[in-house]
């Protein structure tokens, strides 16, 4: 493979120290050229990280160099990392200086997509590495993880191996008829059903992906004057970071995005509604409507200083939808009602409020049991989905050769995920697990 | 004698036979040569043909024109059809062949087939002349020209025979192994590699106790090998059941050391199928028995095959191993069990038509592709002796596909995936298992055997009138019946009747219904050809899953559409593995569904594939 590098940190951000990383057949021929250190070339030993010079035609750089022997390595190729000063300046200089001794740039992902084709982690595993990159919250750090380190690949190998132990015990019986009478094939049943249900587990987290891909959208709605401008300064003012909002299909109304506890929450707009003038006031109940219906939770704010007819009005717009009662001005309460007391002008119970969205939002649930985000791995599920309830459809009516089928199936959509080859494997199955043959 | 010759098969076993035979029914001069005539269709191992997915090729031979079915059935003692409660796509036809009659029938047969000549002889060097096959020269100096050459070399290249401490260069059963013929092949630049396979020990009849053994009786009722086999076959041989015991496993542990397999003697490789007792043993320590069957070797003769004995163990070992078997503790061992190692080629040279890459006109069948058993070898004979014929009139070459039979998956697996052991058909291996069943093998394939020459007129004709009565039977499924109708056969099985008619096809398609309830409701179902009558009711049955397989291979076939070709640059295309590369530029596939079988190729690089595919506007829908 012909030899790539980039630089491994953020090249937006001025940082303490930056990281290049280089990869392929000359990684090693590349570092001799340009560092030095007290040890010399043919003395350095693979993953200890030296101290060092980089020196470049007209400036040299303290730097750290470690070297990883493939395959050893993130990419499993020989790969070289240097550690040089974070500046813009100085980072590039050293990339540069690299690219002229027998690298060439990176694109995007090149990495990751070798690590991939090395055989170093599964096409789900690199995915997450994908996540990783562009991940925002912490939810969705924490999810990208999980599909980084494997976790979702462990959870499908458990499944695909279970299904595959049921392949190869049925296999075996119609391609060893005679010497396979005592095994049982009865408690596959129980292991098919098992995997279906956990297969649609995971497809039910993928329900939740939009809120941890793009954040839950919340619209905050009550009278004029209930305090959801000061709700939501409230809300902002807190030592949280404000969020950009993505572009998307809230954008337009989206008003201030908000990172409460790992998820990102977006207050939808509904402003207009303080305007006075039927006509305008009736665009504003019109857009509280919408965002109420559109909204994954919705915040009533009521007034407790006032009696309004409108309020019941604008209640009647939660009906069905997940909402958080609030009831606001409790310092000035004349007419107590129903929900979560604050005062948003002094912030007070604010917390209790978004603690109530985020319960909600499922937040824990989305948290602790991760979300299956890419698509492709919800298409491959869903087919998978089929297969096993095909499968279990009738199955005491059918024969191994049709049971058969479905398995081979279901397997090859999950295969699909980490990338399998299925015929194979299930021979191979059928020998470690059974003593057959003539 | 004319020594000038159109084709040369070289070995006269499964493989051979059919090779030969194909060539001269299409009209070639063809030579068969083997070491000895005595061993022509000669079975080795065990004295069987069919069984699981090997019954299936033998239906396929048979359907595309082949020899092995209608020999198989006139020397069968004993049918059986395995598989009965696994579903119609795994039935499994399987006969005991008296081995003696195989052998004259076979003999006949070829001495009796026009365009053919057969011949006693040893090759010893394969001619070849820029890059193009010229003839054969045989051990007493003898040279027979050729334009084509099939190699069906079975075990007989470079064979050595190996029982415990004891070696000898021989073929299989005492019968000489051809010792130069290998060099001329390296010498043509054919990679060789060796192989292992084995054989168990037989036993003298009237020594065996059967009183202890649980009687296997054949089935009544079944259908033969061959479409041209008219009535019954031979059904009146019993095999014996009996078990390994703890005493057995304790002999054979105590005397591994000197097991050639375990002391290092034997370094070719072994089949995981077809194990040794020893490597059962030493594999599933856990078990506490192993099946033996004893089945006869011939009808009339008094030696029994000890089937599950497989062994190389040392001629002492296996006297005081068989001993510890209820009903053999006093078993005359008539031949000793052995292991025998062979050269083959490595299936990097095979072309999906089963010729050899670089050699024009040379081709191969059988054991030498690295696979095992009779049947694989009587399937790819048949392809590779076409494929010689069609090689000889400049005509399109004839593969089949994977959802075509067995013997296309075979072939498939051997060229594409190839193999680190005796490859051995399996019913898990054909993934369009659904659609490859042994009772469709002449609907799959007459058609084809017919095009390429083989079918002759009474085998088509035959077929012909057999589709129109299959068309009859379900134009009478149609007929509707009322509920009266339904009654008595209904209630009797607790099944709700139907509201207002139902047709014999929907009495079919309903899982707690089947062909006796039918015939309960129209007896006139007896008069129907009953083999038809249960294909037509697994079709019925089976219709929504033979969609699902339909559906893969529609998936399948917009992959093939992907063309890669001959001419392909691996080396042009960023990101795709050094491993995976060496590999693509050896096999060089036809598009990418082939591309994706290929051992070494993972689908990350079927999917760096498919991007520069796309990339290069490549593809050809």
């Amino acid at each position: 493979m012909d030899t790539i590098a980039a630089i491994a940190t953020n090249p937006l951000f001025s940082a303490g120290i930056s990281i290049i990383r280089i990869s392929g057949d000359n990684a090693e021929s590349v570092i001799d050229k340009i560092f030095s250190c007290s040890a010399a070339p043919q003395e350095r030993k693979p993953n200890v990280m030296y101290l060092g010079t980089v020196k470049g035609k007209n400036f040299s750089e303290k730097a750290f160099c470690v070297f990883y022997k493939a395959p050893k390595s993130y990419t499993g190729e020989d790969v070289a990392e240097i550690h040089c000063h974070g500046g813009r300046g100085v980072t590039t200089a050293v990339l540069n200086l690299i690219l002229e001794n027998g690298a060439r740039l990176a694109e995007a992902g090149e990495f990751t997509k070798r690590a991939f084709l090395n055989g170093k982690m599964s096409l789900s595993e690199a995915e997450g590495v994908a996540e990783m990159i562009n991940a925002e919250t912490e939810g969705q750090v924490k999810n990208a993880y999980r599909l980084m380190s494997g976790e979702l690949n462990t959870l499908l190998e458990k499944i695909y191996s279970d299904l595959t132990y049921c392949a190869a015990l049925s296999e075996a019986k119609m391609d060893y008829p005679e010497e396979t009478e005592d095994e049982d094939i009865g408690a596959c049943k129980q292991i098919i059903a098992k995997a279906l249900s956990e297969v649609r587990d995971l497809l039910k987290s993928s329900a939740n992906r939009k809120i941890l891909q793009n954040g839950a959208d919340i619209a905050i709605i009550g009278i004029p004057n209930a305090g959801k401008s000061s709700f939501l300064n409230a809300v902002c003012k807190e030592d949280r970071a404000i969020v950009t909002a993505l572009a998307g299909t809230t954008r337009d109304v989206v008003k201030e995005s908000v990172e409460v506890g790992g998820i990102k929450l977006n207050f939808l707009d509904t402003a207009g509604i303080r305007e006075s003038g039927d006509e305008i006031e009736k665009i504003g109940i019109e857009r509280s409507r919408k965002a109420a219906a559109n909204a994954d939770v919705v915040i009533f704010i009521t007034d407790a200083t006032v009696e309004s007819e409108k309020e019941e009005e604008i209640a009647k717009l939660t009906e069905g939808r997940p909402t958080v009662k609030v009831c606001n001005k409790t310092d000035e309460e004349k007419y107590p009602k129903e929900g979560i007391r604050i005062c948003a002008k002094t912030g007070e119970n604010v917390d209790k409020v978004l603690e109530e969205v985020l319960k909600k939002v499922k937040s824990d649930e989305i948290k602790t049991n991760g979300v299956i985000t890419v698509e492709r791995h919800i298409s491959a599920l869903r087919e998978c989905e089929k297969h096993l309830a095909d499968c279990l459809d009738g199955y005491e009516t059918k024969t191994p050769d049709l049971i058969a089928v479905d398995l081979y199936q279901a397997r090859k959509a999950l295969g699909k995920i980490g990338g399998k080859d299925v015929p194979e494997e299930t021979v191979n199955e059928i020998f470690s697990r059974f003593c057959v043959g003539k | 004698m004319r020594k000038d010759f159109e084709a040369i098969v070289i070995g006269g076993g499964h493989a051979g036979i059919e090779a030969a035979a194909a060539l001269a029914r299409k009209g070639h001069r063809t030579l068969i040569m083997t070491t000895s005539l005595n061993a022509i269709g000669f079975m080795p191992c065990n004295p069987n043909i069919g069984g699981t997915a090997k019954g299936h090729i033998v239906k396929e031979v048979d359907a595309l024109g082949g020899v092995m079915g209608y020999i198989a059935d006139k020397a069968t003692i004993q049918t059986r059809m395995l598989n009965l409660g696994n579903g119609a796509a795994v039935h499994s036809l399987r006969n005991q062949v008296d081995k003696d009659r195989y052998h004259a029938l076979m003999k006949a047969e070829l001495e009796k087939m026009k365009n053919l000549s057969v011949l006693e002889a040893e090759a010893v060097e394969l001619v070849t002349d820029e890059g193009r096959v010229k003839g054969i020269k045989t051990a007493i100096g003898d040279y027979y020209t050729a334009s084509a050459v099939v190699l069906c070399t079975g075990v007989y290249l470079k064979s050595r025979i190996i029982t415990g401490e004891y070696i000898k260069e021989s073929g299989p059963s005492g019968y000489a192994g051809a010792y130069k013929f290998s060099d001329s092949l390296l010498k043509a630049g054919l990679p060789l590699r060796r192989f292992k396979t084995g054989t168990p020990m037989r036993v003298r009849s009237d020594t065996v106790d059967y009183s202890v053994m649980t009687p296997q009786y054949g089935d009544e009722g079944i259908y033969p090998f061959s479409e041209l086999t008219d009535g019954k076959v031979r059904n009146d041989a019993v095999c014996f059941l009996t078990y390994t015991n703890e005493k057995t496993h304790e002999i054979i542990l105590q005397n591994l050391d000197r097991s050639p397999l375990f002391n290092g003697e034997i370094k070719g490789t072994g089949p995981r199928y077809c194990p040794s007792i020893e490597d059962k043993i030493v594999k599933f320590r856990d078990k506490d028995r192993h099946q033996i069957f004893i089945e006869p070797e011939a009808a009339d003769g008094g030696e029994m095959y000890v089937q599950g004995l497989s062994t190389s163990l040392p001629f002492d070992v296996q006297e005081k191993m068989i001993a510890t078997v209820p009903g053999l503790e006093k078993a005359e061992i008539m031949r000793y069990g052995y292991a025998i190692e062979y050269d083959c080629l490595k299936t990097e040279v095979l072309l999906p038509t089963l010729a050899i890459k670089g050699i024009k006109g040379l081709f191969a069948a059988g054991q030498i592709n690295g696979s095992s058993g009779y049947e694989e070898a009587a399937g790819q004979g048949l392809v590779a002796g076409v494929n010689a014929a069609l090689f000889l009139e400049n005509a399109e070459p004839f593969v089949l596909r994977r959802d075509e039979a067995y013997i296309g998956v075979l072939i498939d697996d051997l060229v594409n995936k190839g193999t680190e052991e005796p490859y051995r058909m399996m019913t898990s291996r054909a993934e369009y298992r659904l659609l490859l069943r042994q009772d469709n093998a002449d609907f799959r394939l007459t058609e084809k055997g017919r095009k390429i020459g083989l079918v002759d007129d009474i085998r088509y004709e035959k077929f012909l009138a057999k589709k129109a009565e299959k068309e009859r039977i379900f134009e009478l499924l149609k007929k509707r019946y009322s509920p009266e109708n339904c009654r008595r056969a209904f209630e009797k099985r607790n099944e709700p009747l139907p509201k207002s008619g139902i047709s014999g096809e929907e009495i079919l398609r309903r899982s707690t219904l089947d062909i006796a309830t039918l015939t309960e409701v129209d007896p006139s179902f007896k008069e129907v050809d009953p083999f038809l009558l249960a294909q037509a009711e697994t079709e019925i049955k089976y219709a929504g899953y033979i969609k699902k397989q339909e559906q893969s291979i529609k998936e399948m076939r917009k992959m093939e559409s992907r063309i890669l070709g001959e001419n392909f640059d691996y080396s042009a295309v960023e990101g795709l593995r050094i491993e995976a590369r060496q590999k693509l530029s050896a096999v060089r596939p036809l598009d990418l569904a082939q591309a994706a079988r290929i051992s070494g190729v993972n689908p990350a690089d079927v999917v760096v594939l498919m991007v520069h595919l796309q990339k290069h506007g490549k593809k050809n829908d």
